[in-house]
């Protein structure tokens, strides 16, 4: 019986082909979708999950209540926090500090490399991140002054091989005598901290004694938990016994510290500053994709549901003559589920077709590694098999239940088994929900779409066209830049050159500080090492006083500019001429503020402009930003490079472009609605697809009665109205419940940048116009062909 | 075999209630060639519903094989239908996705017959009614009459008491209308019970009684002949 089934299903759907072929392409394009986002979605589910007993480790979280900045969370912290925390807090079995400082310089013989992803760290962070070595030994590898442990492509990339290496001495961090102890297996990239070089803690603690401090917040701290432990528990006992001790020993006011749980660093961590997080994820994203990957889904079966119970009553006759011979209800409910399993079944194939094809670019344009092997993942196998399961079921129950109640007696008795008005009913609702969800992803693109421009376009304060900046790498940086400058401001293509800690301006520190006085009046700062071209360069105005300026010889050791943000926070109507405490590096020199820069958005819009203060520091510069004039980039370019090469040939040379910063900045928001983007218009054209093949069916069915009302005189025009008022009027509905959504989520997509546009009744009707001429092409195709057709064909047909 | 007696069916619409059966009392033997006559609308089909256990009367008795059917449910029904009555429709009421062969096959899929069995049983109605040859075509490759042959194959191939015919000559020229009469009467001849609505006088001719109704009451009962018990 089976087997009839199945032949019966098979030979319908290829009978009606066009139906089956909208079904198909519908469910394998929403099925696709649904994939790629499964795959998205695990791929961000899956980082760290190499880690082993991950669910036992955490990473120390400060809330500090910075003045001038309010309270943030930072993944930074002190020196001596790690050992203290084993030694006090018997749950805590293990810990390890990880330090990152950007790009390392790294010299071998006499040539430079950048490295990235170099750390400092403890030997434990071999058991805390279950690293293995595959020569040396992890219990020696990182014990001695000056160890460095590499990975195998770091090996190939500085020795050209990726064994044998041990015992090679190389140059870090402008410091010479480092040994290379261990090789370690590549780390995962789907990881929040990226590691390919690990130098032993106590090298960095030689060069900077401070790190051996309470004073300064620098380092990651994990820990590791008995498995019995509740890190809640824990984070009462931090709070009770090292803030105690951190209050009794170093600070007046300690900041409150919590442990989060490193399954959650990359998805849930938007909110904390300084800290290790690669490709830094967010769980908001994919609860929103789950959504639309689930509304996708759910758009494709309704086409399906929508158009088998269309079609049913070309089918009522088989149901029919099927109940006389003797099917009863089950058999016609297992027949029509049997259809549904097929399409299905086809569907997904298409699908993993579709996703294998469309997975490179995917990943190309998301910045990822999705990928699918259902051979090796028997897990993702499965999942299929489920998702088949469930859409047949979901697609086919009801039209099954529907169409196998018709009684024998009624089709044959010539009644075409018309619709119920529940059935009716049912299906406009499922076409109002498909629009509703077309319009809402509508919607949430326009606004994600403005809001991605708006940052893009921002006047961000500065201007950074035409500058591109050179990173001053392999030490002696200050050299470096005046040596450069000198030479590149020679040419007459070059507009300005100036040194900076980086091209926005700022270092990646923050710290306190202090009025020169007995107030105690303090406040919370980004650093910022410039020199006094940097503020000219960029077009950065000095609203009050003056920029340093080579006339003032002092400046250097003297002088402190501020922003507007800062002024603003201490409350001075006339900060000209206040003195602070000497601060950052520079532990001598007290500063006088002799200028104050208008605001300008160092970091991206999404978040607030900080209070910064801003010296001259030429130790510190890191890049060196050059100004083309206009139409001259290219020439610059070449110029750059060559000059850079002739000045230094053994050290690698690396530019960023002020362009190229400000991208990197919205990638995430780009990739987001480029994903948007491109699951929206599939949803389009699911719910076209859908609205195709029924305003063919109810085209079809209204055939007759298309040719009564021409015969009495009604025009083309009226049969185009009489057809296009049915699924139109839906369309409406659709968005008028739609745009209420499409406001809510706007306002949750919109509430992750601290600046965001408006969103307005435009962006609604926009999304509200475009579904609305969707639909109207859609239908006149069909609604067209009847509407002027010989009304006798269409009594005759009947 | 039946006894209906005082059947009646009331259609009823939100504002007009048709009686398309009127307190219609008669009974039929097994082995009996019945037809029943009538101008349009006069019940005829009505009544070869309620007799094909397709649907129940509004008001009366209806037995069948000795069963009071009358208010049986539709899985009842369904159950002595598929094991008693073949039917023979106007329009042939094929499936228009299944194969002749497939098409005769399916009352015993749905009684569960094994594979094999099937398969024997088909071929030998097939070749019974001459249409082997055409077992692999679809209905829309066949004319009227071959058409008309497979229904009542499908009709006979799970052996029923009885089989109601709508019609069978409706849809088929003179030459093809002979045809399947004959046929239905070779199986009369065999024992099945016939019922068959008709329009045709001639039709009619190979029954031995006619039923004639007239506005849903019987107007008419003439035996023509011994039944062949």
């Amino acid at each position: 019986m089976i087997r009839s089934y199945f032949l019966i299903a098979f030979r319908s759907l290829i009978k009606q082909f066009s139906y089956t072929a909208i079904n198909v392409a519908g469910l394998s394009i929403g099925l696709a979708s649904f994939l790629l986002i499964l795959l998205f979605i695990r791929f961000h589910l899956g980082f760290d999950q190499h880690i082993p007993e991950i669910d036992q480790l955490y990473r120390v979280v400060q809330i500090q209540q910075a003045e001038g900045v309010g309270e943030q969370h930072v993944a930074v912290n002190m020196g001596p926090l790690a050992a203290r925390m084993v030694a006090d807090i018997p749950e805590i079995t293990d810990a390890v500090r990880v330090m990152h400082w950007g790009t390392i310089p790294v010299k071998i013989g006499d040539t430079y490399f950048s490295q990235d992803n170099a750390v400092w760290t403890d030997e434990s962070v071999f058991r805390l991140f279950g690293i293995m070595l595959l020569e040396g030994d992890t219990a020696t590898a990182l014990d001695e002054l000056r160890s460095v442990v590499v990975s195998v492509s770091t090996a190939e990339k500085l020795f050209g091989k990726s064994s044998g290496v041990i015992g090679n001495v190389i140059e870090f961090n402008n410091e010479s005598g480092y040994v290379i102890t261990g090789i370690m297996e590549d780390q995962p990239r789907e990881a929040h901290i990226w590691m390919d070089m690990l130098v032993s803690f106590s090298s960095a603690e030689v060069q900077h004694p401070w790190l051996r401090e309470w004073g300064s917040n620098s380092m990651a701290v994990y820990v590791k938990l008995i498995p019995s432990a509740s890190y809640k528990d824990v984070d009462v006992k931090i709070n009770e016994q090292i803030k105690a001790f951190v209050k009794d020993n170093v600070f007046s006011q300690p900041p409150e510290m919590y442990l989060q749980p490193v399954e959650e660093i990359h998805l849930s961590s938007t909110h904390i500053k300084f800290q290790m997080n690669f490709r830094q994820g967010d769980y908001r994203t994919v609860i929103i994709f789950s959504i639309i990957a689930l509304l996708i889904i759910a758009i494709a079966s309704i086409n399906f549901i929508n158009l088998a119970i269309a079609r049913s009553v070309k089918r009522a006759k088989e149901v029919g003559v099927r109940k006389v011979l003797g099917a009863n209800r089950i058999n016609l409910i297992y027949q029509f589920m049997g259809e549904s399993v097929i399409i299905t079944f086809l569907s997904i194939l298409l699908a993993l077709i579709f996703v294998e094809i469309s997975l490179p670019e995917f990943n190309r344009v998301l910045d990822t590694e999705l990928k699918m092997n259902l051979i090796r993942e028997p897990s993702m196998f499965l999942a299929l098999i489920l998702i088949w399961f469930l859409v047949s079921m979901f697609s086919g129950i009801y039209p099954a239940l529907f169409m196998s109640r018709y009684q024998a007696v009624d089709v044959l008795k010539g009644s075409k088994g018309q619709r119920s008005a529940i059935g009716a009913l049912l299906g406009k609702g499922l076409i109002v929900f498909q629009f509703s969800v077309t319009i809402l992803l509508i919607f949430l693109v326009t606004v994600s779409y403005r809001q991605f421009n708006f940052m893009l376009n921002k006047d961000l304060g500065f201007n950074g066209d035409q500058v591109t900046g050179i990173y001053l790498q392999g030490g002696e940086s200050d050299k470096k830049a005046s040596l450069l400058k000198d030479v590149l401001l020679q040419h007459s293509q070059i507009k300005g050159v100036a040194a900076a800690s980086y091209i926005n301006g700022v270092a990646g520190n923050q710290s306190t500080i202090f009025l020169d006085d007995t107030s105690n009046t303090k406040v919370m700062v980004r650093f910022g090492y410039v020199d006094e071209d940097f503020f000219p360069l960029m077009e950065i105005p000095v609203v009050l006083g003056r920029n340093f300026s080579r006339d003032f010889p002092n400046d250097r050791y003297e002088s402190v500019i501020l922003n507007e943000a800062a002024v603003k926070f201490l409350g001075w109507d006339d900060p000209l001429g206040k003195r602070f405490k000497p601060f950052g590096i520079d532990t001598t020199n007290k500063r006088t503020v002799v200028g104050v820069i208008s605001d300008y958005h160092y970091y991206s819009v999404h978040s607030k402009i900080e209070p910064a203060a801003y010296i001259i520091l030429p130790d510190s510069y890191g890049v060196l930003s050059v100004k083309a004039q206009p139409n001259a980039s290219k020439e610059v370019e070449q110029l750059i490079e060559t000059t850079w090469r002739e000045l230094f040939p053994t050290t690698p040379f690396e530019t960023i472009s002020v362009n190229t910063y400000i991208e990197k900045q919205y990638r995430n928001d780009r990739n987001s609605m480029q994903l948007y983007t491109l699951f929206s218009l599939l949803s389009i054209l699911i719910s076209t697809l859908g609205l195709y093949g029924l305003s063919s069916l109810r085209v079809e069915q209204r055939t007759k009665e298309i040719g009564i009302r021409k015969v009495l005189g009604g025009s083309t025009w009226q049969m185009l109205q009489l057809i296009g008022k049915e699924f139109i009027v839906l369309v409406f509905i659709a968005g008028i419940i739609a745009i209420p959504f499409g406001f809510i989520f706007s306002k949750q997509i919109l509430s992750q940048f601290a600046y965001a546009i408006n969103v307005s009744i435009f962006d609604a009707l926009w999304a509200f116009l475009l579904a609305i001429i969707v639909a109207v092409i859609t239908i006149v195709f069909h609604a067209n062909r009847a509407a002027s057709s010989n009304p006798v064909d269409a009594l005759k047909y009947d | 075999m039946i006894k209906a007696q005082n059947l009646t069916k009331i259609f009823r619409t939100d504002e007009v209630e048709t009686t398309a059966l009127n307190a219609v009392s008669f009974e039929i033997r097994q082995g009996e060639f019945v037809a029943i006559m009538g101008p349009s609308g006069c019940g005829k089909s009505t009544l070869l519903n309620i007799l094909g256990l397709l649907d129940n009367p509004s008001k009366g008795e209806y037995h069948f094989l000795g069963n009071d059917v009358s208010k049986s449910t539709e899985r009842q029904r369904a159950g002595l239908r598929k094991q008693n009555i073949g039917f023979v429709f106007q329009n042939f009421n094929l499936i228009d996705e299944l194969t002749v062969f497939e098409n005769v096959e399916l009352p015993l899929i749905y009684l569960g017959m094994a594979s094999r069995d099937r398969k024997q049983r088909v071929d030998e109605v097939l070749a019974q009614m001459q249409i082997s040859h055409r077992a692999k075509h679809f209905p829309l490759q066949l004319s009227g009459g071959q058409q008309q042959r497979v229904a009542v194959a499908r009709a006979v191939i799970a052996k029923p008491a009885l089989i109601l015919a709508d019609e069978p000559t409706g849809n088929l020229d003179s030459v093809h209308g002979e045809e399947v009469m004959n046929l239905l009467s070779n199986l009369n001849g065999q024992g099945i019970t016939i019922i068959m609505v008709t329009h045709s006088q001639r039709d009619a001719e190979y029954s031995q009684r006619v039923i004639r109704l007239f506005d849903g009451q019987i107007i008419n009962e003439n035996i023509k002949k011994s039944a062949s018990v």
